[in-house]
């Protein structure tokens, strides 16, 4: 019986384009055992989550809930007032704080995927990019059982369905995708040094306010050209038109910001594995 | 297909920082440059056409120009003391980091059996533990399940199969890893230091595994007992700040190279102060120059100590013993007069000198560290106890893992057999 030929591997220093193309290489053949780690790990961090919680999933659906509960209390009570774009205000509130959470969790998720391995990621032989794969399976989990909310919503402010309401989960995955492509960019250096997770928390509480979550896209002035840049914008102003019908979205911009970020975010993923030797050497023992 | 070279490590080098703030610094370099397709020769870079690089400031090499080759049943026994730069060989031999110099090729699967209990979460049962842990060794589903009775037998879990791993005691958490472990048939095998923990039927329950394992794989075995490196190793790397102290395929020469690296301590004295030691001089038969206090001979030789004693003038008499101590300060030998009880030595003009052998020294393979304790003739004062005065390296090629090996006087018997 002839024997397969054995695996080769030679470790040693790579240089420019040549790592490129093992990491691409690694990515590409690891993908199944990535895969299958990534619904493991996935399924064990879950498991074990919801072992120590008597609400379980009550805590994914209320920061949103919360969130909206404030804005519209705020509107009420004339504190803030603000333009609601022709729908409801509960409404405007509760889709905007669902496409953002999809993003915030998945910006999150991409940051903190790496800090509870390190233990073990600098003993043991694994593909390392099943940490990331399982932090998007669980910020996908996250955003769909957020975007549950949007239903009962529409139900109590009457808003008729709209067929556009079917591609709603798009926006929902593009801005999971917006999220993971900053989050995985900032991995390496985020790993490295503490204070850019802290940074971008901080500016995520700005960036809260630059995107057309609790109040519509100002007409004219600063803000409205800092809030075009912001590539969330149009993933918003679109993911909430197709739900309620109304005709704020900005197609082209949604097509160019999701795009573009998926290809920051498959760049990234290459990043990431082209220093990953570099990273566990600093993650010490 | 016994010839197959299944590791190969040529002139490896790696570079570590003492601080971690140059540390991470350093990091963020290499990243950027890891990144940058283009990067040329960088002075903190790495290898560029065979030249290695230097160090940056607060670096220093953790392993230094290392080379091996292991083939399918060959068993490297890698021995340092701790900081020799052994675990990151390991780790560049793993493919985890890279190195800054030299190269590594490995072929066939790899597995380290090293914190086994890595990837477990406290919260899940065993059970699951066991799937998750398998997933991250590289088993499938498939794998696992079909091995799963083998692996709960091994690991002697019994009822706590499907209790939180967290209420497991650290022995049975240390089982469960091994038991997964060893299912993986790898190529390439990486033991460090894992058959510290356990009791001892368990421990010989693993090195049976591993016995099973290593005949189908290439071995690199870490441990600091060197009976276990006799036992299983028929290859030695003795690491010293990262660098070569010895390799080769002596293993009891590669050891003694290992047991010389015993990093001396200093003198020290406690005691009264009425008594002080003016010399401690050692020797064997034949007679041998010592080098820096410490005598080498082989087990069995004989070993002569003399001291030179000074006492204040109020004390007369006193009692004078000598301590030996192995390289874990443990003491394993002391050299005693009548009735069990130190020498009793006079002191004329306050000095006195004294001499005493031993005919066979008997002590197992390894450096021993000789105290001196003068106490008064009662125990009930002791004037001077003076530690690490010399030190004795015996040489013995033997797997005992005893301190002391003694050559009994045997006879055979015979056995009636009533019919």
């Amino acid at each position: 019986m002839v024997k397969p030929a054995l695996e080769v591997r030679v470790n040693k220093p790579h240089a420019g384009l040549e790592s490129f193309a093992f990491a691409v290489r690694s990515l590409r053949d690891g993908f199944p055992h990535a895969a299958h780690l990534a619904w493991r790990f996935f399924l064990r961090d879950t498991q074990a989550d919801f072992r120590q919680s008597l609400l379980g999933y009550v805590w994914l659906l209320a920061p949103p809930l919360a969130t909206t509960f404030v804005w519209v209390f705020l509107n009420r009570a004339n504190l803030v007032r603000v333009g609601n774009g022709g729908i409801p205000y509960p409404v405007f509130v509760i889709t905007g704080t669902v496409l953002w959470t999809a993003f915030n969790g998945s910006i999150m998720a991409m940051l903190s995927s790496i800090g509870p391995a390190r233990g073990f990621m600098a003993k043991v032989q694994f593909p390392h990019e099943s940490l990331i794969y399982s932090g998007i399976i669980k910020a996908a989990l996250d955003a769909a059982v957020a975007s549950v909310l949007t239903l009962p919503a529409l139900v109590i402010y009457h808003i008729p369905w709209h067929t556009t309401a079917f591609l709603f989960p798009v926006a929902l995955v593009a801005s999971l995708i917006v999220g993971a492509s900053l989050g995985l960019f900032l991995l390496p250096i985020a790993t490295l040094y503490s204070d850019v997770a802290r940074g971008i928390q901080l500016i995520l509480r700005f960036g809260f306010f630059l995107t057309p979550i609790a109040f519509p896209l100002p007409a004219a002035g600063i803000a409205r050209k800092l809030m075009t840049l912001n590539p969330l914008t149009p993933v918003v102003l679109t993911g909430r038109g197709w739900l309620t019908g109304t005709s704020e979205g900005m197609p082209v911009a949604f097509i160019g910001a999701t795009v573009g970020c998926a290809v920051l975010a498959a760049m990234s993923l290459i990043f990431f594995k082209v220093v990953t030797p570099h990273l566990i050497e600093r993650l010490g023992e | 297909m016994n010839d197959e070279t299944l590791v190969e490590a040529e002139n490896v080098s790696k570079k570590f920082s003492r601080s971690l703030k140059h540390s991470l610094w350093y990091g963020t370099l290499d990243l950027a440059s890891a990144l940058n397709p283009f990067s040329g020769e960088g002075d903190g870079g790495t290898e560029r056409e065979g030249r290695r690089p230097s160090l940056r400031s607060q670096e220093f090499w953790a392993v230094d120009d290392i080379s091996f080759e292991l083939k399918r049943g060959d068993c490297l026994g890698l021995v340092g003391h701790n900081g020799a730069g052994k675990s990151t060989l390991l780790k560049l031999v793993n493919g985890l980091i890279t190195p800054d110099a030299g190269s590594i090729t490995t072929r066939g699967k790899v597995a380290a059996l090293i914190e086994l209990d890595a990837g477990f979460n406290p919260i899940l049962t065993g059970r699951e533990n066991i799937y998750n842990r398998g997933a991250l060794l590289g088993l499938s589903r498939d794998d696992i399940r079909s091995r799963f009775d083998r692996i709960v037998e091994f690991a002697e879990i019994g009822d706590f199969l499907d209790a939180p791993v967290q209420n497991y005691s650290s022995g049975m958490r240390v089982r469960l890893g091994f038991a997964v472990a060893v299912q993986v048939q790898p190529d390439v095998l990486i033991i460090d230091e894992v058959l510290a923990v356990g009791d001892i039927a368990f421990r010989f329950k693993c090195l049976n595994a591993i016995g099973e394992l290593m005949s189908t794989a290439a071995v690199i075995f870490v441990s600091h007992t060197m009976p276990q490196i006799f036992r299983i190793c028929n290859q030695i790397l003795v690491m010293d700040h990262g660098s070569t102290a010895f390799a080769g395929k002596d293993v009891s020469a590669g050891v003694a190279t290992y047991q010389s690296l015993f990093r001396e301590s200093p003198e020290s004295v406690t005691g009264s102060g009425e008594i002080t030691v003016r010399s401690l001089e050692l020797d064997t038969e034949p007679s041998q120059a010592e080098t820096d206090g410490c005598v080498r001979l082989d087990h069995g030789a004989p070993l002569s100590v003399s001291a030179v004693l000074e006492a204040v003038p109020a004390i007369h008499r006193a009692r004078v013993q000598f301590l030996f101590w192995n390289a874990e300060m443990l003491p394993v030998l002391e050299i005693m007069a009548d009735e069990l009880k130190g020498r009793i030595i006079e002191f004329t003009d306050c000095m006195s000198e004294i001499h005493v052998t031993l005919p066979h020294l008997e002590l197992n393979a390894g450096k021993y560290s000789i105290s001196i304790i003068a106490a008064s003739e009662n125990y009930s004062r002791i004037y001077c106890r003076h530690d690490n005065a010399g030190y004795v390296q015996v040489d013995a090629g033997s797997p005992s893992g005893a301190h002391v090996l003694t050559i009994g006087d045997w006879s055979n018997g015979k056995v009636v057999v009533r019919s």
